[in-house]
């Protein structure tokens, strides 16, 4: 209650300081905020993608060959891609999608063409990922078997090609073939990169002719079970990919293992290809450097504030010790009363970067593997459910915190040490 | 029987450049009950006294003795209780937090105190403030007082703990007679009426000779 | 003069030793973004090699067989489906608002053809002429492209090189930074990744082509002729003429002859600017970053020595009021605060240069040159600080500049 009433007192005494640190502290939990939410875009659990801490990617396969002649492709031989991935301990749902996902003009018989990103999936898929049906169905393993020409719809496909949603059953054009639409799911924000696409085809990896013996269309998408982690599963896999390198040492060639499958958060940094993989270590070292500058240097600006206010406080430090505070206690009342300002400025700033990364998301996010999709894909928003997290309020909470201890911490001690006597004397 | 005894108090002030004698050799006994005047012209080291006496200095040799105890081997934390429990001060320049109103000043001593409850705290300043004729200004802010009332706010304060000593640093110095005298009726009151020890530092000759007993300076050293 | 100023910082060396740290740290994290900016930047300024206004990429598709949309040919099912093809490819380039076109895999930039392969002489195969990303055009790519000639020749001698089947070398610094000249391997016989089915002449050094603007120019790339004509790539590239653009999108959606024949057709319409948007998003978006983290830090700066010299000030009223009363001049009075403010920068300045130095080596194996962009990007960075410590400072020292000697000296 006294801190506030301090603090609310200094507003009106000390203007310029009480608002400089309330700034200073905005726009440092703003910044730092900013760049938080960006990266945790890439770990954030929003339908349909609720279970991304436990869905696994895996894609690419790398060989090298005597002379150190690489081949790489994204896609693998299906026959590999099952050595290497079913029948993992703790996998509850094991899905092949199509690697390859071109662009394909979709139109209803006659009518104007659309160019829609697709993605080629299994029955598995939808098991993984909670899409939001709207009408129909996701596609079932007899279907998948037989090869049916089958797609399921966003409804802003539905709307384009039909203007309405409930088109389950109606048939459409994909690539000049004729497919018949067995479900309507709801939109897919193009930031969940894995489970983004205007329509979804029925794609049956076993069917697709394929003469190479590594390389292929097969991708794997696996679902862990609860309480699986994603090392169990990698450790797994890199011991198959040492027994498959048995038999490839015979022809001279070795299957080089790059960490697969991959994490959401593998995925979502990038920066990977077939030939190597994607670094989160480097990448969270990255950020965390940008973290620690973003609070170190505001911190030191705001404790040469904090000192500056307290300077003007001596007199009543003095009198405070006078009557028998102790130094714990004139510490504690000055980190307090320091935890409003920055938690006040904290919020400020949290809420600015809320606004601010929505408003400006052109600006933060990008779509790997764009170019493959349309303009609108590349200039996708977050939703703002996505941003608004509890998990960014206790990030800004604590680096607040943070941030009080380190600029409030040395100034207050240092003022605890004011010798009473000095202190009341220049006051005087 | 002696509350206050200084046997052999030096304090030397150092720096850089130059040493200065603030108190030389010391020998001082008030008395339980005693009203104290402090005099002598500026600078011989009136107020450096009366803060060892406060246990807010400590001095460079000599020996402080404080209600049979010893202050000299108390650690700060010790210092800060005992200062809590036995002494109050008043000052010159009032020194009134301003960002507390009347009643939250008045209780500053008892919120460094533990095992004292809310309602005992507002009872206390209730019964202080009214004692000193200004339970209507309870929820007042320094600013908006007279010198007076200050004054009279910072005597509060320094008397709610119950302490046996008030140490009082030119208490009217920043105040015109009438005020000034007003405060000194006070202070007269607390010694007789409470049986407080009071030790004063002064410059006016007639409200010292009000007093039990004075003690002059002069640089540095007792004189009368 | 200045020797009270700096005595006066000594005596508040506390506070300006955090106030040079602060200031050295933010000056470092801004050397170190414009440096990287500016060698990301560099590529955006440097010359592309080709002319990406007016291009656009179709993609080449056809009707499966179990369509009903099929148009069963019989026999003669895969030379109709060649001989569409080429008569679509006549069509487009009879369209008026065509300039050129071309087909090929992978020749356009801004795509994620990351096909590199080794040049090799065939006597010798482990010695390694030359490394790049492998382009395949028909001749007519040089046109829609506008490739340029290193050696002076025209685009019409390009033309013909890739119609005899010889391969275009694009320059490359990295390439050159070895001391060899791409130029000396015009006329050589090559083969590609250690392939001796076919050997190929060295035509003519061009302009290098990158993959993005962004890209930095040590990735070399070349340009190889396709086999056996036009047929079966599935990529087309057409040149505009200027001003056209519109009109061609608009006759390639409303004129199905233009787009479809038979069984096969095209689809998929993109203009090259389009396509370097979404392609370069990500390195756009890293730079982006870099420029507000820097805009961040120098407004930081802003704020902590705005409230460390107002406080500053706030300290030395009575200084500042008897300077005054001792003749100094308004003028003076602000040039003083903001002269200080410089003098931290100096200080920030040298540790910054001392944490540098002894990492001065790697930065020239990074960059090509090295004094320069090292240089360029500390007088950057001193600039851009200067100006923040100005501005901060200004409100304070004009502050202290209007305080009256009479008041502030009674006030004390």
């Amino acid at each position: 209650m006294n801190y506030f009433r301090q603090i609310y007192y200094e507003m009106k005494h000390q203007k310029m300081m009480t608002w400089v640190s309330i700034s200073g502290t905005a726009l440092a939990i703003f910044l730092v905020m900013a760049f938080v939410m960006v990266d945790q875009i890439n770990s954030v659990e929003v339908a349909p993608e609720s279970n991304r801490s436990r869905i696994l990617i895996a894609s690419g396969f790398h060989v090298k060959n005597q002379k150190g002649m690489d081949s790489s492709t994204s896609g693998l031989n299906l026959d590999i891609a099952r050595r290497l991935y079913e029948n993992l301990e703790g996998v509850e749902v094991l899905s092949y999608i199509n690697a390859f996902n071109d662009n394909c003009d979709v139109n209803l018989p006659g009518q104007e063409i659309f160019t829609m990103a697709p993605k080629n999936v299994d029955n598995e898929f939808w098991k993984i990922y909670d899409f939001t049906f709207i009408d129909g169905r996701p596609f079932d393993e007899a279907e998948v078997k037989s090869d049916a020409k089958l797609v399921v719809l966003t409804k802003s496909a539905a709307r384009s090609l039909f203007g309405e949603e409930k088109v389950a059953g109606r048939e459409i054009e994909v690539d000049a073939y004729p497919y018949r639409v067995v479900g309507v799911v709801e939109d897919v924000n193009p930031l969940l990169s894995s489970s983004f696409a205007n329509f979804y085809k029925l794609c049956n990896i076993a069917g697709i002719k394929n003469d190479d013996p590594y390389f292929g269309s097969a991708n794997v998408v696996m679902l862990l079970k609860e309480g699986v982690s994603a090392e169990s599963v990698k450790t797994q896999v890199e011991n198959r990919y040492k027994m498959i390198q048995s038999e490839f040492s015979k022809e001279g060639y070795e299957a080089v293992y790059h960490g697969q499958p991959y994490t959401s958060e593998e995925v979502a940094i990038g920066g990977y290809g077939s030939n190597n993989g994607p670094d989160l270590d480097s990448h969270n070292v990255v950020q965390w450097i940008i973290y620690s500058i973003l609070i170190l240097l505001p911190a030191i600006n705001l404790s040469s504030m904090t000192r500056g206010r307290l300077r003007h406080r001596v007199a009543e430090i003095g009198v405070r010790r006078a009557f028998g505070a102790k130094r714990n206690s004139i510490i504690r009342q000055i980190l307090g009363e320091n935890l409003i300002i920055t938690f006040f400025g904290g919020m400020l700033g949290l809420l600015f970067s809320i606004i601010f990364v929505w408003l400006a998301s052109n600006m933060f996010f990008s779509m790997s593997g764009a170019l493959e999709q349309s303009l609108e894909v590349v200039n996708a928003r977050p939703d703002l459910g996505m941003l608004f997290r509890w998990k960014n309020f206790f990030w800004a909470l604590l680096f607040c915190f943070v941030l009080n201890v380190l600029s409030a911490t040395v100034p207050a001690w240092r003022a605890s040490k004011v010798e009473p006597a000095e202190a009341l004397s220049f006051a005087r | 029987m002696a509350i206050i005894t200084l046997k052999d108090v030096n304090k030397v002030y150092r720096t850089k450049e130059i040493e200065t004698l603030a108190l030389e050799n010391v020998n001082l006994k008030i008395q339980k009950g005693e009203f104290v005047s402090i005099m002598g012209p500026s600078g011989c080291g009136k107020s450096t006294l009366l803060n060892i006496i406060g246990l807010l200095d400590v001095p460079t040799s000599g020996t402080i003795t404080i209600m049979d105890d010893t202050t000299g081997k108390m650690n700060d934390s010790q210092l800060s209780s005992f200062r809590n429990r036995n002494i109050g001060f008043v000052f010159q320049s009032f020194h009134l937090i301003p960002s507390l109103n009347v009643a939250e000043n008045v209780a500053l001593p008892l919120a460094y105190r533990s095992g004292v409850s809310a309602k005992e705290r507002h009872e206390k300043v209730a019964e202080v403030l009214t004692r000193l004729g200004l339970s209507h200004r309870m929820r007042h802010f320094p600013g908006q007082l007279s010198g007076g009332q200050c004054q009279r706010v910072a005597i509060a304060r320094a008397i709610i703990g119950d302490p046996q000593i008030v140490l009082a640093d030119e208490p009217t110095g920043n105040l015109d007679s009438k005020m000034g005298q007003e405060v000194m009726d006070i202070l007269h009151q607390l010694n007789k009426e409470d049986g407080r020890t009071i030790v004063m530092v002064t410059h006016n000759e007639s409200q010292a000779r009000m007093t039990d007993r004075i003690v002059r300076f002069f640089d540095g050293r007792q004189v009368e | 003069m200045k020797r009270n100023l700096l005595n006066q910082m000594k005596k508040e060396w506390r506070d300006n030793l955090w106030l040079i740290i602060e200031l050295a740290v933010v000056c470092l994290a801004i050397w170190g973004l414009s440096m990287i900016v500016y060698v990301r930047g560099k590529g955006l300024f440097a010359p592309r090699g080709f002319n990406p206004e007016n291009v656009y990429s179709i993609s080449l598709k056809t009707v499966p067989s179990g369509s009903p949309n099929y148009i069963d040919l019989g026999e003669n099912a895969k030379d109709a489906y060649r001989s569409d093809f080429r008569e679509l490819l006549r069509r487009l380039r009879e369209n008026p608002n065509v300039e050129a076109v071309a087909t090929h895999w992978g020749a356009t930039p801004y795509n994620y053809n990351y096909d590199g392969r080794q040049l090799a002489q065939i006597e010798e195969q482990d010695s390694i002429l030359y490394f790049g990303n492998t382009r395949y055009g028909s001749p007519d790519i040089v046109n829609v492209l506008q490739l340029n000639s290193l050696t002076g020749k025209s685009r019409k001698d390009l033309y013909e090189m890739l119609q005899r089947g010889e391969i275009l070398i694009g320059n490359n610094p990295t390439y050159e930074a070895s001391g060899r000249d791409p130029r000396d391997l015009i006329g050589k016989k090559v083969i590609l990744g250690g392939d001796t089915s076919r050997i190929y002449r060295v035509g003519d050094v061009i302009e290098q082509v990158r993959r993005t603007d962004y890209e930095p120019g040590w990735a070399g790339g070349y340009m190889v002729p396709l086999v056996g004509g036009d047929e079966n790539w599935g990529s087309v590239a057409v040149r505009v003429k200027p001003g056209k653009g519109v009109q061609f999108k608009e006759d390639f959606k409303s004129n199905e002859d233009l787009r479809k024949l038979r069984n096969v057709y095209f689809s998929d319409l993109k203009s090259l600017n389009d396509l370097r948007e979404g392609c370069q998003r990500s390195v756009e978006l890293d730079i982006r970053m870099m420029i507000i983290l820097m805009f961040f830090l120098v407004l930081t700066i802003f704020l902590g020595l705005l409230g460390s010299f107002w406080f500053r000030i706030q300290q030395r009223i009575s200084e500042i009021a008897i300077r005054k009363v001792c003749g100094a001049k308004r003028r003076e009075i602000f040039a003083r605060i903001i002269t200080e403010g410089l003098i931290l920068l100096s200080g920030a300045i040298v540790v910054v240069g001392c944490i540098v130095w002894p990492f001065i080596d790697t930065f020239e194996n990074l960059l090509f040159e090295k004094w320069t962009i090292f240089l360029a990007a500390e007088a950057f960075t001193v600039i851009i600080v200067a100006i923040g410590i100005i501005i901060s400072l200004w409100y304070p020292a004009r502050k202290a500049m209007q305080i009256e000697p009479a008041v502030a000296i009674k006030a004390e």
